[in-house]
């Protein structure tokens, strides 16, 4: 367990997002990294029935972290949890109820290579495909202001030399702090959030 | 490399057994004069461990909703023993059942998570309402699957101070089941008879008393 940073990775036009997953696991092949398994990010966003303007509580699972449930309000407090966190909220469910379509997740291969673990995951809400994510974790290290740099360096080898280096507010406001999975799941949910907003052509995915 | 597939839906298809358990339960309190007779006649019956001492700060949160006019209760719970060990504690606390006279206990259903920190910011966002805090301070024995609790309740949330106050402490015999499983309350019904005549356990009607 190190400093994680989640990342959408962007479809060129003209791509599908198979096509495109291929390039980057190549590409991450090439560095030397080793296959280690498949991961599942799942996130189930709920909402309080009859409250006007109710906050969104997001229930996350990764297979990362198969015995705990991290659950957060947007803007707001996060708490991890066992795994009895579900049928908790399923108790509340006269108030709290999952949002329609709120159910979205990310897919994916997992790689390591040397210090690093890679995950690149399709993001998908139903039967639509979203996009791609990208998870870099460097696990020697727990305090992100002391390896950001390295982070940036390893993706620099295969997103390019323009890639933004800027830390997300996420990391940067907890950066001398020790890193947190809770933190990687926060990224996740911003991540979720954005794809959802954004315009994205939703292509089916072939399975 | 063969990979193996994630074989599992979290969220899902993953729910522990557990998730549907409910707890039958039977209460009752003796003066603190007689407490010590209790905890000879528990060590006694009970599995041959050493009772469990414990300090439980106890914060009981509820929410109304508009669909039932019973609020929904829930239990945040902090060891005060040993605070870095032990994890904070979230508790939902179902309706108790009272049944008829053919129900051996009470029975209501019980949900506990544990998490990571103090869940009150949490609870509170999810629109629960502090109701009251409590210092239970006791032991804990066990036999079997039942779990029995000696404790004395203090309304006064220093733990220096609640010494002090009633008379009292309170005893709780539970087991957590399956609620078709009745067998679990007939052993708590009959574990309980194994404390008279120094204690009489009972179903409680809190509806009566309010």
């Amino acid at each position: 367990m190190g400093v994680a940073y989640v990342s959408p990775w962007k479809v060129p036009a003209g791509q599908n997002v198979q096509q495109n997953i291929e390039e980057l696991h190549n590409s991450i092949e090439q560095l030397g990294a080793i296959k280690t398994g498949l991961f599942t990010v799942e996130c189930e966003s709920y909402h309080a029935v009859n409250v006007a303007n109710s906050k969104t509580l997001h229930l996350i699972h990764s297979t990362e972290y198969p015995a705990s449930r991290f659950a957060c309000f947007e803007d707001g407090p996060s708490i991890v949890s066992d795994v009895m966190l579900p049928s908790f909220l399923s108790k509340l469910r006269s108030v709290w109820q999952p949002r329609k379509g709120g159910r979205i997740e990310s897919k994916g291969h997992r790689y390591e290579l040397g210090d690093f673990v890679l995950k690149t995951g399709i993001i998908s809400m139903g039967p639509s495909t979203k996009g791609i994510s990208l998870e870099v974790e460097y696990t020697p290290c727990v305090y992100p202001c002391d390896c950001w740099g390295i982070i940036t360096e390893l993706l620099k080898g295969f997103v390019g030399e323009n890639m933004a280096t800027n830390m997300p507010t996420l990391i940067l406001e907890k950066s001398k702090e020790i890193y947190t999975p809770d933190i990687t799941m926060q990224q996740y949910v911003e991540l979720f959030s954005n794809m959802r907003k954004s315009n994205y052509t939703p292509i089916v995915c072939v399975k | 490399i063969m990979v193996d597939a994630a074989d599992y839906q979290p969220l899902s298809g993953d729910a522990p057994v557990i998730a549907n358990m409910q707890e039958f339960f039977l209460q009752g309190s003796v003066l603190d004069t007689c407490v010590d007779k209790i905890h000879e006649r528990l060590q006694g019956l009970c599995d041959n461990v050493s009772p469990e001492a414990f300090t439980d700060h106890e914060r009981t949160y509820v929410m109304r909703n508009t669909t039932s006019n019973m609020p929904i209760t829930v239990k945040a719970c902090q060891s005060l023993v040993d605070k870095s060990a032990v994890p904070w504690q979230i508790k939902y606390m179902g309706n108790t059942d009272v049944g008829d006279r053919t129900k051996s206990a009470m029975i209501r259903s019980s949900v506990s998570v544990a998490v990571s920190k103090d869940p009150s910011e949490f609870l509170e966002d999810l629109g629960f309402v502090l109701q009251f805090e409590v210092i239970l301070k006791g032991y804990f024995y066990r036999k079997g699957r039942l779990k029995i609790t000696v404790a004395k309740l203090s309304g006064s949330i220093d733990p220096n101070k609640h010494e002090a106050g009633n008379m009292s402490h309170l005893i709780e015999v539970s087991a957590l089941a399956s609620p078709l499983d009745e067998s679990a309350g007939d052993e708590v019904r009959i574990f309980s008879q194994f404390l008279r005549p120094i204690v009489f356990l009972d179903k409680v009607d809190v509806r009566r008393l309010q």
